[in-house]
């Protein structure tokens, strides 16, 4: 034994550099896949995408939620705004790829997303409190986008991922993809992106042409009969949602950079281009009963803004920033609103305290724990 | 899938435990006949025990090794694993890695689907042998080749059970374990054979630290790879939840769970900070920065990936080895700079003249002490000792006597399917049932009579294994030629909401099914449906999340509507050829 000697003998620099000379390639390699990484840093859910969490009231303390639950989706309910959760997932259906929910006072519609194998969409009803549900089968995969469903007076609507839009009158049992409408939307390379009824018969269907110019179909007859028309001086854009605002149409659409809104007195058009809202990426849009509410990414947040006189262009005005960033809101008057963001844990209820300018008051209410565990492992083979 | 999970098949796993009762009785027996062979060869006596100083670093690194071959051994003799190894550890895996990889990986499968027990057996006694001869072996030549064969069974464990640790699917993560843990093995094994001053000087633990760098490095580069799921808050939520579900006990599972519940609100921070902290780690490692430092701090990461990320490996029935993260904090430890010991007395030590291996001289040429129990010089070999006719035994013997399973046909509990295989059934005659196809028409057990017919039980929302049940069966018939006509295909809708003549129509629809005459999707009430499945002793399971757990057994009846045989499935698309051989070749044998 060589008393005394320390470990380890330090060696030269050179000598260490030399050794590690072999790996400097791939270290070059990994220094340049982590900038590009760095520069695409990890991004939330797009607005209107049917696989982030979304809240859906049908008052303002009654509703449902997708959410996020270990490696599936489920569905919670709510009566009491969120201060008790129940699980109101259909039973017997993969989630794994996600659901899209739809509600109407007492109704529930839930539609699974393709998932692997799974290439014809299931779309549950159940009414109320009821714990059966009704099955139905769309004959295709649902399009993955909180505006694949609608409800008009007497039926339920979907869209497809293939762009064609179905329906399901009320006591059939069968779905039936629309004739005339899905011949000119593929006649027209515009498969239809989301579908929505302001009332029983009001409705639009929008979809994107060729050159990803937003195009609408509109009824006034429920469904009977469709028109189709175009967003005058458009620029290619995602339609976000169509609203019904006092007397107003209301269409925003995300264009590259902003939010611009098309309004109009009937469904029917004409159009008329409205003022912009700076968005670097897509906001989040809702409809209340008399205004349009939107949730701009802002660093990492957000900002609400809230139309007002909407008898004319609806101005947009700054009620305040959010600390997250949002996947979903959900007026329930003119002063409230639920909503989702990426925090798997809690709902936010986000309130205007007075008409005008006053800044929003953000609350969190967390979700109990079984929320984020009843999904469980995914199963595997 | 939508059976329960890691349901071991309960035959499979009678048979293996058979086989290894019968195998251990052979490793004794060849214990002890080797010993009395290696005591007369010895002029009927054993060399004294030699007690050889061993770098701290170096010991550290041999015993972990070979514990971990025997933890590895251990978890392979999980009653899931000569049904479950393929499908649930390599067919996962197997869909997302480079066609030619999986060229390599296939006929091994196979061979294991052929002879699952047989296969298990031998991979058990392989690696525990080489635990046993790591630990055991002494110095000399018998532990050069006992590392170079742990070298190379980790290679071959690295490529074939690991698929390269992943590193070449999208979305692997040095959290999950990426690159693997076997390749960890094949380094400890290679590093093992470095001269003993290796360690003295610190080459050891500088290549111990650059292995780890390197994995730090990859790992960083595969964390920010396009399309990696970590990148988004929902795929950190999805991936950490996972883990916490995966089986961990508690208490063990909440701070995954909390943790699971927190990340997502600070992904891009995560993410950030894992990247640097790989890199930099990796880097430092590699170029020998900082080792006091640096060094616990790369292990203290891997401890936490191995608790965070990879739920300790070894819960779910179905763990191969504890992953990676543990691994790597061994490699760490054992390249910590520990000081060599003091020095023994004087009269211990031996006259590095006296070494007969090369390892023993270069370790005594080293300057490093030799202290023996006698003056008697000898070499490290445990063949001139007692317990060497085990670590024989264990090593080359048992496995030699398990792979004699590996010959010939396979058996009848032992045929291919990953959960299972064929299994003779006594004939007793179908039950009874009137249902309605995806025609509207109704059909009976009866109506079957005059051909053979296979009946399982399907799920028409289930996503992923009853399509290729599906497809596997109507391949089988097909391939039957011009005697496909004298089989049928009875599935039966088990799905308890999605019951109806429009769903299994939906079903038939959506795969390809429509025109195939043999195929009938059958479905009814749920108490018929019941009924039925109670007649075939089988059951499901309605979570309230999630697909419905179902049986996958696919039965055979003949012409006569007596019960032949039933075969359990692979649910695994690049699988499905083995298994659609295997249904095919068994009708063939009843045409």
């Amino acid at each position: 034994m060589r008393a005394g000697r320390t470990w380890p003998r330090e060696r030269q620099p050179q000598s260490r550099f030399r050794d590690a000379a072999p790996v400097t390639l791939l270290l070059g390699v990994m220094l340049v896949a982590l900038l590009s990484g760095c520069g695409s840093s990890p991004n939330s859910a797009k607005p209107g995408d049917a696989r982030a969490s979304r809240v859906v009231m049908t008052s303002a303390s009654n509703g449902y939620a997708v959410w996020p639950s270990g490696a599936r989706w489920i569905v919670i309910g709510t009566t009491d705004g969120w201060r008790t959760v129940v699980n109101r997932t259909p039973m017997a259906v993969p989630t794994d790829g996600g659901l899209v929910v739809l509600a109407r006072q007492a109704q529930l519609w839930v539609g699974v997303l393709a998932h692997q194998l799974l290439r014809v969409s299931p779309v549950l009803q159940a009414g109320g409190a009821a714990r059966t549900w009704v099955p139905s089968q769309l004959p295709g995969a649902l399009l993955p986008t909180s505006s694949s469903l609608a409800r008009s007076a007497h039926a339920l609507w979907a869209v497809l991922a293939d762009g064609r839009v179905a329906q399901l009158p009320d006591g059939s049992q069968a779905w039936s993809v629309l004739g005339v409408v899905n011949t000119e939307m593929a006649h027209l390379g515009s498969p239809a992106r989301g579908i929505d009824f302001a009332d029983g018969a009001h409705g639009l269907i929008w979809a994107a042409d060729p050159a990803g110019h937003p195009v609408l179909w509109s009824t006034t007859n429920e469904g009977a009969t469709w028109v189709h028309q175009q967003l005058a001086d458009s620029a290619p854009g995602q339609v976000l949602a169509a609203c019904h605002v006092d007397e107003l149409w209301l269409v925003p659409v995300a264009e590259p950079g902003r939010l611009v809104l098309y309004s109009s007195s009937s469904p029917h058009g004409p159009w008329t281009k409205g003022g912009a809202l700076a968005a670097a990426s897509p906001p989040v849009v809702a409809c209340a009963p008399h205004s349009l509410w939107a949730a701009v990414p802002r660093d990492g947040g957000g900002e609400i803004f809230v139309t007002v006189d909407t008898t004319g262009s609806a101005a947009w005005v700054d009620r305040g920033a959010l600390a997250s960033q949002l996947t979903s809101l959900a007026p329930v008057s003119e002063s409230e609103a639920w909503a989702t963001s990426d925090d798997a844990t809690a709902v936010f209820a986000v309130n205007l305290p007075s008409a005008g300018a006053g800044k929003i008051i953000v609350s969190r209410t967390a979700l109990p724990h079984w929320v984020t565990t009843v999904g469980g492992a995914a199963m595997s083979n | 899938m939508g059976s329960t999970p890691t349901a071991a098949n309960t035959a499979l796993a009678s048979e293996l435990y058979a086989a290894l009762a019968v195998q251990f009785a052979v490793l004794l027996v060849a214990s002890a006949l080797i010993t009395l062979a290696l005591w007369l060869s010895n002029g009927r006596s054993f060399s004294p025990r030699l007690t050889a100083y061993e770098p701290r670093g170096r010991r550290i690194l041999r015993l972990s090794l070979g514990v971990l071959w025997i933890v590895d051994g251990l978890l392979q003799a999980q009653p899931a694993m000569p049904s479950s190894f393929v499908s649930m550890t390599i067919a996962p895996g197997l869909a997302a890695v480079p066609a030619w990889l999986s060229a390599v990986v296939q006929p091994f499968t196979r061979v294991w689907l052929q002879h699952p027990v047989a296969a298990d057996s031998v991979t058990i006694w392989i690696q525990i042998g080489l635990g046993v001869a790591i630990l055991f072996g002494g110095t000399g030549r018998f532990a050069k080749a006992s590392l170079i064969g742990s070298a190379a069974w980790a290679c071959f464990v690295w490529v074939v059970g690991e698929l390269l640790g992943g590193i070449t699917e999208p979305g692997s993560s040095w959290l999950d374990g990426a690159p693997g843990a076997a390749v960890f093995y094949a380094a400890a094994s290679l590093i093992l054979l470095m001269p003993w001053r290796s360690w003295d000087s610190g080459r050891a633990g500088r290549w111990l630290r650059g292995v780890a760098g390197v994995s730090f490095c990859v790992g960083a580069v595969l964390q920010v790879m396009p399309g990696s799921p970590m990148l988004t808050p929902r795929g950190l939520f999805s991936y950490f939840a996972e883990v916490g579900l995966s089986g961990i006990p508690s208490p063990a599972d909440a701070p995954v769970l909390a943790w699971a519940n927190v990340v997502p609100d600070h992904a891009a921070l995560f993410n950030a900070l894992l990247v640097l902290s790989l890199a930099g780690l990796g880097i430092a490692l590699i170029f020998n920065l900082a080792p006091r430092l640096l060094t616990p701090a790369a292990a203290a990461l891997s401890l936490a990936a191995w608790w965070f990320g990879q739920g300790f490996g070894i819960f779910g029935g179905v763990g191969t080895d504890p992953n990676s993260g543990v691994v790597v904090a061994l490699l760490l430890l054992s390249a910590w700079p520990w000081r060599p010991r003091a020095a023994v007395d004087p009269g211990e030590l031996l006259d590095p003249g006296e070494l007969e291996t090369p390892v023993d001289t270069e370790f005594a040429r080293a300057g490093v002490l030799v202290a023996v129990g006698t003056a008697a010089p000898t070499s490290g070999s445990p063949l001139s000792r007692p317990f060497g006719g085990a670590v024989l035994a264990c090593l080359l013997v048992v496995p030699l006597v398990a792979a004699f399973g590996l010959i010939g046909e396979p058996t009848s509990q032992a045929a291919i399917g990953a959960s299972g295989g064929v299994i003779e059934m006594s004939p007793i005659a179908a039950p009874e049932f009137v249902l309605t196809d995806q025609r509207g028409k109704r059909i009976a057990m009866r109506d079957f009579r005059g051909s053979l017919t296979l009946v399982a039980f399907l799920d028409p929302e289930c996503d992923d294994s009853c399509p290729l049940i599906a497809r596997q069966l109507v391949n089988a018939v097909q391939s039957l030629g011009s005697s496909a006509s004298s089989v049928s295909i009875l599935v039966v809708d088990i799905n308890p909401v999605f019951n109806s003549v429009r769903d299994v129509a939906a079903f038939t629809d959506a795969h390809g099914l429509t025109d195939e005459p043999s195929w009938h999707f059958a479905t009814g009430t749920n108490a018929e449906i019941s009924n039925l499945l109670a007649a075939f002793g089988e059951g499901v399971s309605l979570p309230s999340v999630g697909m419905v757990g179902h049986p996958q057994s696919v039965y055979l009846f003949d012409r006569g509507g007596k019960a032949l045989a039933v075969v359990n499935d692979t649910a695994s698309e690049d699988l499905t050829q083995s298994y659609t051989d295997l249904i095919a070749s068994t009708l063939r044998g009843q045409l």
